[in-house]
C-alpha cells in the first residue's frame, strides 16, 4: 500500500465544506488513544495549529489512505484514523475548510479560531464521542 | 455538617485546654502544676449549628453555683490560639503571648481537614476570624519541630508484622519508596497478617491512619492505624500503574516533535489522586499526557464527556459536557481532593 494522497500537485485554495454527509478523516497519536478510545485531546487543536484541526477530506481520499499519509509522506505518528462528518462539525458550530497543501492534496481543517478553551473542550468533547461512536476507521495491523 | 466535624471540635477544646495550662504555668512559674478541677472549669456544650453553611456554636458552660470569669487562662487560650492562627495564616510567626510549648498541640486539631476545607475560628459574635488550613497547621507545627501529623489515606503493601512489638511495615503506593513501620492494636493486627506475604507480595490493601511527617522526607511512619483493607480494584490499580509508567517515560517532543516531558510532581499527585478514586464507586478513566506536560483524565458517563486536566503547575482543571445538550459545566476542583472527582462524575 502506497500514500496517494499527497500525489496531486500544489494547489492553495481553501472552500468552505457544505455537504454534511462528507466524511473528515482525523489521524490520532498513539498517546492520545486509550482502551481503543480517543482522547478529546485530538479533536482540539493544539498550539501549533493556531485554532486550525488538520483533517483529511473524505472524498479526497480514505481513512486508510489518509493513515499512511500521515504516517509515511508526513512521517509523524498516528494510532489509527477516527472520523466525524460536515454536519457533526457543523451542528457544533464549527466550520469544516478544505485546504489542498502541496504535499497533502485531502488537507482540511476544522476551524476553532474564534473560540477560548472553554468552547474548545466542549466541542472537541461532542465531537470525540461522535467520533467514537462511529469506531475507528483504519487502525494499521500488528 | 460532617461527623468528622465533632472530632476537630472535641481536638479544639483539647487545644484550648492545653493551651490554656500552659498560660497558667507561665503566669504562675513558681507552681509545678496548674490547680485541682482545672480541667473541670473548661465545659464546652454544642449549643446549636447555625443554618446556612451548617456553623457549629461552642459555648462555655459552668457547674451549678459557680461564676464564669470573664476572662480565665480559657478565654485568653481561646483568643491566643486565634491570634497565632491569624498571624501564621498572614505569613507571620505566631505572637510572643502564644506559648511555645503548646504550638505542639495543634498536631492534633485539623488531622481531617483536607486541602479545600478550612475552619474559621470566630470569638464572641463576631461575624469573621482567623482562617485555619491544612497549610497553616502544617506551619504552626513545623515552627516549633521537624515534623508533624495528617491523616493518611493510602494503597499499600504490608511486608512485615511483628507481633511481639504489635507493629508492622506497609509500602504505600505514593508514599516513599521504602516500607515504613505502623503502630498495630487488637482490631489492625488479625486484618494486617492476613494480607500479609514475603517481601510484600500481597493483596493490594487501603490504609487509613495518621502518619508522622518530616519537613524534608516527607511521611516517616504511623503514628497509628484505623483501618485495613483488601483493596477490591488491584487489577485496576495495576492498570493505573501500566499507564503512568509510560507517561513518566515519555521524551521531550513526544507528540510530533510537540509534548513537553510531564513533570514528576504533577505525575505523582495525578497518580495519588486517581488511586484514590479506587475507593469510590466510579469508572476507571482513559489517562492522557497533554501537550503542555499535564496528565487529562477522561470519562464517559451517563451521557457526559468529563475530563480533568492536572496542569503542570498544579492546578485542576475539569470540565463537563453534556452530550445531549451540549451544556457546559467548569466545576472547581482542589488540587488534592479525590472525593470532589468523585462528586461530579457521580453527579452526572
Amino acid at each position: 500500500m502506497t500514500a496517494e494522497e499527497g500525489d496531486g500537485g500544489a494547489e492553495t485554495a481553501e472552500r468552505r465544506l457544505d455537504d454534511s454527509d462528507e466524511v473528515l478523516y482525523r489521524q490520532v497519536h498513539p498517546q492520545w488513544i486509550a482502551d481503543g478510545e480517543p482522547s478529546s485531546q485530538a479533536f482540539k487543536p493544539t498550539k501549533k495549529d493556531e485554532g486550525m484541526l488538520s483533517i483529511a477530506v473524505g472524498t479526497k481520499t480514505t481513512a486508510e489512505k489518509a493513515f499512511l499519509h500521515h504516517a509515511q509522506v508526513l512521517k509523524l505518528a498516528s494510532g489509527g484514523t477516527w472520523a466525524v462528518t460536515v454536519g457533526e462539525v457543523a451542528a457544533v458550530e464549527l466550520s469544516s475548510f478544505e485546504q489542498p497543501l502541496e504535499n497533502s492534496r485531502a488537507h482540511g481543517f476544522i476551524d476553532f479560531r474564534a473560540h477560548g478553551r472553554r468552547a474548545m473542550e466542549s466541542k472537541a468533547k461532542l465531537l470525540v464521542a461522535k467520533a467514537r461512536d462511529r469506531g475507528c476507521m483504519y487502525q494499521p495491523t500488528g | 455538617m460532617p461527623v468528622e466535624t465533632l472530632v476537630e471540635l472535641s481536638a479544639y477544646r483539647d487545644l484550648v485546654l492545653d493551651v490554656a495550662k500552659e498560660l497558667f504555668r507561665a503566669a504562675h512559674p513558681a507552681r509545678q502544676r496548674v490547680p485541682r478541677g482545672f480541667a473541670e472549669r473548661l465545659q464546652l456544650r454544642l449549643r446549636t449549628v447555625e443554618g446556612g453553611s451548617a456553623v457549629p456554636v461552642l459555648e462555655r458552660a459552668t457547674a451549678a453555683g459557680t461564676l464564669l470569669a470573664a476572662d480565665d487562662e480559657f478565654t485568653q487560650a481561646r483568643d491566643v490560639i486565634e491570634d497565632a492562627v491569624a498571624a501564621v495564616a498572614g505569613g507571620a510567626d505566631p505572637p510572643s503571648a502564644f506559648p511555645r510549648n503548646a504550638v505542639v498541640l495543634f498536631n492534633r486539631f485539623g488531622q481531617t481537614l483536607r486541602s479545600d476545607e478550612a475552619i474559621e475560628l470566630r470569638r464572641g459574635a463576631a461575624t469573621s476570624g482567623a482562617t485555619y488550613t491544612r497549610d497553616v497547621r502544617k506551619k504552626l507545627v513545623l515552627n516549633q519541630r521537624r515534623t508533624f501529623q495528617e491523616e493518611v489515606e493510602d494503597i499499600g503493601w504490608v511486608s512485615e508484622v511483628d507481633g511481639d512489638h504489635m507493629s508492622c511495615l506497609i509500602r504505600l503506593h505514593t508514599g516513599p519508596p521504602g516500607a515504613i513501620p505502623a503502630p498495630l492494636d487488637e482490631v489492625t493486627f488479625p486484618a494486617v497478617k492476613e494480607v500479609l506475604e514475603p517481601k510484600g507480595e500481597g493483596p493490594p490493601v487501603r490504609v487509613t491512619g495518621v502518619g508522622v511527617f518530616d519537613s524534608d522526607q516527607g511521611l516517616i511512619r504511623f503514628d497509628s492505624i484505623h483501618d485495613v483493607s483488601v483493596l477490591e480494584d488491584a487489577d485496576e490499580l495495576a492498570r493505573l500503574d501500566r499507564r503512568f509508567d509510560e507517561l513518566a517515560a515519555l521524551p521531550a517532543g513526544w507528540l510530533d516533535g510537540e509534548g513537553a516531558p510531564l513533570d514528576a510532581i504533577v505525575l505523582d499527585r495525578a497518580r495519588r489522586i486517581l488511586a484514590e478514586l479506587l475507593n469510590f464507586d466510579v469508572p476507571g478513566p482513559r489517562i492522557f499526557p497533554t501537550p503542555e506536560g499535564g496528565v487529562q483524565a477522561e470519562w464517559t458517563v451517563a451521557g457526559h464527556e468529563i475530563s480533568v486536566t492536572f496542569e503542570p503547575d498544579g492546578t485542576l482543571y475539569a470540565v463537563s459536557v453534556n452530550l445531549a445538550s451540549g451544556q457546559t459545566e467548569e466545576p472547581e476542583l482542589a488540587p488534592d481532593n479525590a472525593e470532589q472527582i468523585a462528586r461530579l462524575l457521580l453527579a452526572s
